[in-house]
């Protein structure tokens, strides 16, 4: 076989194995793949029919028994008189099990809420609503509370809810992390006592007005759970049964994805408009939960940020809110070392911001300016009068700054963690200050790492830290603020602020007879805060939340904390 | 060969041991102690001082990874902090989450991606090869969460034909658990489509180039004949490693894809982990994807020697 003739040869066969893996095998292949993509997606449509035995698709029938909805995927219908209804829920994953001990975050308080219920909730408008309690009272003191349960309460398993499963509750928790909170208002697990079957009684170790406020939803791990559980408790426990006395029984929990639960049909108080079920889908990422929403897999998600919000403002199938909160980021500085021990120094940084400019770049406007103290405009012992509201002043905070020394400004370390838009803040105060020569250097750290290595170990420099919504102050007045050789271990003064004047109007305020008399102390408080600046409060944190249009009911608190029991769709 | 399977395997343990005490130290220097990251920044330290006294995390760290290593022997992984439940069930059952994902996505791009390297070499220099090359070449590049996205605003949002979360109702059967795998699998096979095609049409290439392709072809053996005896068998030995060393990250890898598509898979686990500081979990999962790892090199060693009788295990 000569050249030629290899080449023709060689050509030839190239032409016949075409046939062996060739275009039409191929294309052949590729078929049966998307074959099986389209049956796949086909699946849908058979199963939204019917609900099927085996739980292939979810769907959910309305009272008169015209099945309308398939949860796969698709928008809820639902009946108009608000039976035979589903509420899908996007909640952020907890960062603990559901443990009354342990929950510590939005998403563990927000799950834990539904089935368990307190003896006070604390609403959005900062009243204290009977929920377990229907009544209270002190002593003139103020240092002993009792709380009159409402006889009619009962536990998911008919047992009704007792002054003794108080006790076991406070005693529970006592431990964990409420610990803290405990050691605030003056509580002393053992001196939680029942007076009678209805009747309970706590000996506080020292004066606490708004002690109530302790007991509700705003201790939010201090749901009411039976004695019984308590006896058994171990952690984890809680999931096996989301025990409680409210308006949802668990039907399915799985960890990191997703809980189910269902209408508690003998619930002690009224709940006959509450939707059928509720399914709750955690989520790692706040993207996932806006396009979830946007595809229509969730009705409601109770708190979302800003930045996650924003692709939901302009879009018709969201309804965005929000309701106003005491929320609010802590600008400290170590008050006990240069530059930051002369309170000048830290009136300028606190001169320099451009607050309105925050609100709006960093909160899209969802938030309200603060004037460095952390009584917030709307707690009803806020005094209006009491300092005028600090505004930029780049002249002023370069005389000041002239002043105590530093005409040319300094260097400093301003340390905060990861958490919503706060390492956006350390940013623009960096820049903020940058004319007065201040050069801030930033770092920002993961949670666990901030609070471990730089919340409380501020060295003669300046931190961010953020502190969640509250009913009354006096947490915000209590721990970050009190000398912290008067609370040692249970000090939370990141800028190591210690002034004996504050410390007795703080005093002063939490024993207040009356609501007169703690306006006007508070009055005192704010304008000494804004004088000696222990932290600047740049702004408070609106609550935003986002329902689907027509469903109504959703209510929230700038705890975290949420309800659908009235829940309806209006179509 | 069975002494060879039983090196491996001797071999897998001891990169399993050496990973292990990696990955426990590495847990060890994350900052924070234990029991303040359960019970969080507020909680006093004599409650901390006692949890960790309870969980044990107090110990000096060797005897920590004694006790741990010898429970993980034994099939025990511990407790998780943040989901409170054993990390066996959670593993167990984010290990079959992720198994399925891999398993569409590997079902699907393999084919694909076989027949799309094969196609082009023999198509070379022509316009099917350019665009099975260029495009499975600009596919890789585009990051998950990219692909991802698109995937979830066209598919789900806007045509709403396919749901963008991974996870299916509770109790749902085999199509509607495959339809919710759809979209997420789909990034996976364009990221991975380009990377074997290349490596198989280079494969092909180099086979229909040899001399005993030459030789079998002027033997007058039929054309398919010498592409499936002579050119594939030696065209897919590199392709076959590829591929085994893609399972370990179709596994354990899926941190993004899971995360963007909510789906508890091994990947989104280790995340939860991670954030919230859950050491037994992190060191859990990090063990099995390790072993997962190992267990792909393994079978694609024994899928090379089968396929390349000149390698004589053993």
């Amino acid at each position: 076989m000569d050249k030629a003739e290899t080449t023709a040869s060689v050509g030839k066969t190239r032409k016949r194995s075409n046939p062996a893996i060739g275009r039409s095998r191929f294309f052949g292949l590729l078929v049966i793949v998307l074959g099986l993509v389209l049956a796949a997606c086909a699946d849908d449509t058979t199963g939204t029919t019917a609900t099927s035995g085996d739980g292939d698709e979810v769907t959910t029938t309305a009272a008169d028994g015209e099945v309308t909805t398939t949860a796969d995927g698709e928008v809820t219908t639902t009946a108009a008189d608000g039976e035979g209804t589903t509420v899908r829920v996007a909640l952020p994953t907890p960062a603990v099990g559901i443990d009354p001990v342990l929950i510590n975050d939005e998403g563990g308080l927000a799950a834990f809420g539904q089935a368990a219920e307190y003896l006070i909730f604390s609403d959005d408008e900062l009243n204290p609503v009977p929920v377990l309690a229907e009544s209270w009272e002190s002593n003139d003191a103020g240092d002993v509370w009792t709380f009159h349960l409402n006889p009619n309460a009962t536990f998911h398993d008919g047992s009704p809810v007792t002054a003794d499963d108080v006790v076991a509750t406070v005693q529970g928790i006592a431990g964990g992390n409420a610990g803290p909170a405990f050691q605030t208002f003056g509580v002393d697990p053992a001196q939680v006592v029942a007076v009678d079957e209805q009747t309970v009684e706590f000996t506080l170790t020292q004066s606490s007005g708004a002690f109530p406020f302790f007991m509700s939803s705003d201790n939010y791990n201090a749901a009411i759970l039976p004695a019984s559980f308590w006896e058994e408790y171990e952690e984890g426990s809680y999931e096996q049964s989301f025990v409680g006395s409210g308006p949802w029984i668990l039907e399915s929990y799985d960890p990191g994805v997703s809980a189910v639960y269902v209408k508690n049909e003998d619930y002690w108080g009224d709940n006959s408009g509450q939707p059928d079920r509720m399914e709750v889908t955690f989520f790692a990422d706040e993207a996932a939960a806006v396009t979830g929403f946007l595809e229509g897999r969730f009705d409601v998600i109770p708190h979302i940020s800003f930045s996650g919000a924003t692709p939901l403002l302009e879009s018709p199938d969201a309804e965005v809110s929000s309701i106003s909160t005491a929320q609010h980021r802590q600008v400290y500085f170590d008050t006990t070392k240069p530059p930051f021990d002369d309170k000048r120094v830290r009136q300028a940084i606190a001169l320099a911001l451009d607050r309105d400019l925050l609100v709006e770049g960093l909160l899209g406007g969802f938030g309200v300016v603060g004037n460095d103290h952390p009584i917030w405009q709307n707690f009803p012992m806020h005094d209006p009068d009491a300092v005028e509201q600090r505004a930029q002043d780049l002249d002023q905070a370069q005389q000041l700054l002239a002043e105590a020394g530093y005409p040319d400004g300094f260097q400093a370390p301003l340390d905060t963690l990861v958490f919503f838009e706060v390492e956006d803040l350390a940013v623009l105060i960096q820049q903020s200050v940058a004319p007065l020569g201040i050069d801030l250097n930033v770092g920002v750290y993961d949670s666990g790492t901030y609070y471990g290595d730089y919340w409380l170990a501020a060295d003669a420099s300046m931190g961010i830290v953020n502190y969640g919504h509250r009913g009354v102050p006096n947490v915000y007045l209590g721990a970050p603020l009190l000398s912290p050789e008067r609370l040692g271990d249970d000090s939370w003064n990141a800028s190591h602020w210690s002034n004996a004047e504050y410390d007795a109007l703080f005093d002063q305020f939490t024993s207040a007879p009356d609501l007169e008399t703690q306006t006007e102390i508070a009055g005192q408080m704010q304008a000494l805060l804004n004088d000696e600046v222990p932290f600047i409060v740049p702004y408070y944190v609106d609550h935003i939340s986002v329902a689907r249009p027509g469903f109504s009911g959703l209510e929230v608190t700038g705890m975290g904390h949420y309800t659908v029991v009235d829940g309806s769709f209006d179509d | 060969m069975s002494r060879f399977v039983l090196r491996r395997i001797g071999l897998a343990l001891i990169t399993l041991v050496l990973l292990s005490i990696l990955v426990f130290i590495g847990t060890q220097l994350l900052p924070g102690d234990v029991g303040r990251r359960i019970l969080g920044p507020f909680a006093t330290q004599e409650a901390v001082d006692a949890l960790n006294a309870r969980l044990g995390t107090d110990r000096p760290v060797h005897i920590q990874y004694w006790d741990w290593i010898i429970s993980a022997i034994t099939g025990d992984l511990g407790f998780s902090i943040s989901f409170s439940r054993p990390v066996n069930e959670l593993l167990g059952r984010a290990l079959g989450n992720s198994l399925k994902l891999a398993a569409l996505a590997f079902v699907v791009v393999v084919p694909l991606s076989l027949l799309g390297g094969i196609f082009a070499a023999l198509r070379r220099g022509t316009a099917v090869d350019r665009v099975i090359t260029v495009g499975g070449l600009s596919a890789t590049v585009i990051p998950e969460f990219v692909s991802g996205i698109v995937l979830i605003i066209v598919f789900a949002v806007f045509l709403r034909w396919l749901p963008g979360t991974a996870a299916a109702p509770q109790g749902a059967g085999f199509l509607t658990q495959l339809r919710h795998l759809i979209l997420p699998a789909i990034p996976l096979v364009l990221v991975l489509f380009g990377y074997i095609a290349r490596i198989t049409r280079a494969g092909v290439i180099e086979a229909l180039d040899a001399d005993y392709t030459r030789t079998a072809i002027l033997k007058g053996l039929p054309r398919s004949t010498v592409i499936r005896r002579d050119v594939l068998r030696n065209a897919l030995l590199p392709t076959i490693a590829v591929v085994a060393s893609q399972i370990g990250y179709l596994i354990g890898g899926l941190v993004v894809v899971e995360v963007l598509f909510n789906y508890q898979g091994i990947g989104k686990l280790l995340f939860d982990a991670a954030n919230n500081a859950d050491f037994p979990l992190l060191a859990g999962g990090v063990l099995v994807v390790g072993a997962a790892f190992q267990v792909s090199m393994l079978l694609a060693d024994l899928a090379y020697s089968w396929l390349n009788p000149r390698i004589r295990l053993g």
